[in-house]
């Protein structure tokens, strides 16, 4: 795998004087979206938010003026999609790890601006990583933070996934089912899927299945699907991301989608929902898989528990019946009384949360400097 | 072995792949490969072993089994020791070195790196030029110990020993350590206790 970098210009670095305090900040980097969170040191509120889409947009050469809002040379997130006619489009970050670094410095500097950070503060970050990413690929986070954070801690996004997951203050009430303690996570990103047991334990590589079927894949197929039904129609990979993100469904749960597609400049409707279902059902499939190899490897005491608890996030918990399916299945497999959820919209922030608490409860010989 | 002077070239040829499967399957086994050091073991070392006593003269046979059970001997306290070594290697790496390299060398290359492109934003206006680093791909774990999820300074610990540990035994590889340690004719450094 190789890692671009390029040359475009962003404002001079400041001097910085002397820092007034520790903020802490935590960041999930994600090759579709990335959310940030900051806090200041000691404190339990979270003084920021920010969830943008993972994308740099930088302005082609010979744009007239006045198209692009203030003439920037370079856009973030919404705003480079909005205006991605007039732009470079660079997603930094592929399969969950970097694959462009200077873009990602770019998006890194930009999302802490969002984040309204103090930039006389100094900043200690916990990053997720995915649970598969090796040596280089952590050292080129670290690469790509430095100068921008002072001090980081990696950490891999099943695990923050799982703290950030937890509410600490509803832990002594009866009622609250702690998605920790006996549970099977499955994680949907762009490029892998994770399925972890989680049983009061840091999951261990054995506790953990991942596969590279995941969103991107889900894009792929529908294309795919797409063009073999309508082979002029040459229907884009973001148009097909865009379909699935308003009408993803499993098993057969949607009889018709028609969708608007330019061809040849006209808005012609294409019939979309045995390619978006196919798509979807193969990822099902997989994660039925994944998932069945954890329960077996669990403690069979623990497994009528776990079964009701079984909890999908990331991008792919936002397709439609997912977890209802998944349910079908493992119980026809003989897996009475499961019990799946969707986290929903909120899993753009648990792993930031999770990130957030780490860094909170982190000793101070646990950061590492990123500069001498 | 039987003094060279005794035996033919292919004798002796024969005697030094005999030692080098050997020493591979303790090497092997070392690295918990117990189903291809048992391969070398029960499949390929009797073949050669019968080959090499095949070409041997009869006057000598007595004295190879002698020399093949001195061998075994020698070659598997040879990988013991090393095994040894690179543990006493790999724990220094881990608790000191790496440490050290990262807070000072790796700091000095992203300082390196990010004057560079600072320097490089604020020279060029525009236009694209690229550039790639090799990422090569490296397979890692670093969730092997049991923490409990509350325990996040420990879970923080056991990821970072983790990501030493792994570091390091792609620097202190144990083929490496045998191979220098035989053909320094090193004997055992260390006691077995």
């Amino acid at each position: 795998m190789t890692i671009k970098t390029r040359t475009t210009p962003v404002k001079a670095k400041k001097s910085t004087p002397a820092s007034k305090g520790i903020v802490h900040v935590g960041l999930d980097l994600g090759t579709n979206i990335t959310c940030i969170q900051a806090a200041p040191e000691g404190s339990k509120k979270i003084s920021a938010t920010e969830v943008t889409p993972s994308v740099v947009g930088y302005t082609t050469e010979g744009i007239l003026p006045g198209i692009i809002p203030g003439e920037a040379k370079v856009l973030f997130g919404k705003m480079a999609q909005k205006y991605k006619l007039h732009l470079n489009l660079i997603q930094p970050l592929k399969e969950g790890v970097i694959d462009d670094m200077d873009a990602t410095r770019d998006f890194l500097k930009h999302i802490k601006e969002t984040a309204k950070i103090d930039e006389n503060s100094e900043v200690r970050a916990v990053i997720g990583m995915p649970a598969n990413a090796d040596q280089q690929s952590r050292e080129n986070t670290r690469l790509a933070v430095t100068g921008i954070f002072d001090k980081v801690i990696l950490i891999p996004e099943p695990f923050l996934a799982a703290l950030g997951s937890r509410e600490e203050s509803n832990l002594l009430k009866d009622d609250y089912i702690d998605p920790v303690c006996n549970s099977i996570f499955v994680d949907i990103g762009a490029g892998s899927t994770d399925v972890c047991l989680i049983q009061g334990y840091y999951p261990s590589a054995e506790d953990q299945v991942s596969f590279s079927f995941a969103g991107d894949a889900v894009n792929q197929q529908i294309q795919d699907g797409i063009i073999a039904k309508y082979p002029d129609c040459q229907i884009s990979i973001a148009k097909c991301r865009e379909i699935k993100e308003k009408h993803s469904f499993v098993k057969s749960a949607q009889a018709t989608i028609e969708y608007p597609v330019m061809v040849g400049g006209k808005v012609r409707k294409l019939e979309v929902a045995d390619a978006v279902g196919t798509a979807c059902d193969a990822l099902l499939e997989r994660i039925f898989e994944g998932v069945k190899a954890l329960i077996v490897k669990a403690d069979p005491d623990s497994i009528p528990d776990l079964l009701q608890n079984i909890i999908i996030t990331g991008g792919g918990s936002m397709i439609s019946g997912l977890d209802a399916a998944l349910a079908t299945m493992l119980t026809e497999e003989g897996f009475e009384g499961c019990a799946v959820r969707s986290i929903g919209q909120s899993y753009q922030t648990h792993v930031a949360s999770g990130a957030i608490k780490a860094a909170s409860q982190a000793q101070d010989r646990q950061w590492q400097n990123l500069l001498g | 072995m039987i003094a060279s002077s005794k035996v033919t070239d292919q004798a002796q040829e024969r005697w030094d792949l005999i030692v080098e499967r050997f020493r591979t399957a303790c090497i092997l086994h070392k690295k918990s490969e117990s189903r291809d050091s048992r391969r070398i073991i029960k499949d390929e070392l009797p073949v050669l072993i019968k080959a090499w006593i095949q070409i041997l003269p009869a006057s000598l046979r007595n004295d190879a089994k002698a020399d093949l059970r001195d061998m075994f001997e020698r070659e598997q306290a040879l990988v013991d020791q090393s095994c040894k070594m690179q543990q006493v290697f790999k724990e220094t790496l881990v608790k000191k070195i790496i440490p050290e390299l990262e807070a000072k060398i790796a700091a000095k290359y992203r300082a390196l790196y990010v004057n560079q492109y600072e320097r490089k934003r604020e020279a060029i206006d525009s236009e694209a030029a690229a550039r790639s680093w090799i990422n090569p791909s490296f397979s890692g774990d670093s969730g092997r110990k049991r923490i409990e999820i509350g325990n996040i300074a420990g879970m923080i610990d056991a990821l970072q020993d983790g990501e030493a540990e792994e570091l390091a035994n792609t620097l202190v590889d144990l083929d490496d350590i045998v191979g220098t340690m035989n053909e320094q004719g090193m004997g055992p450094l260390l006691s077995d206790s």
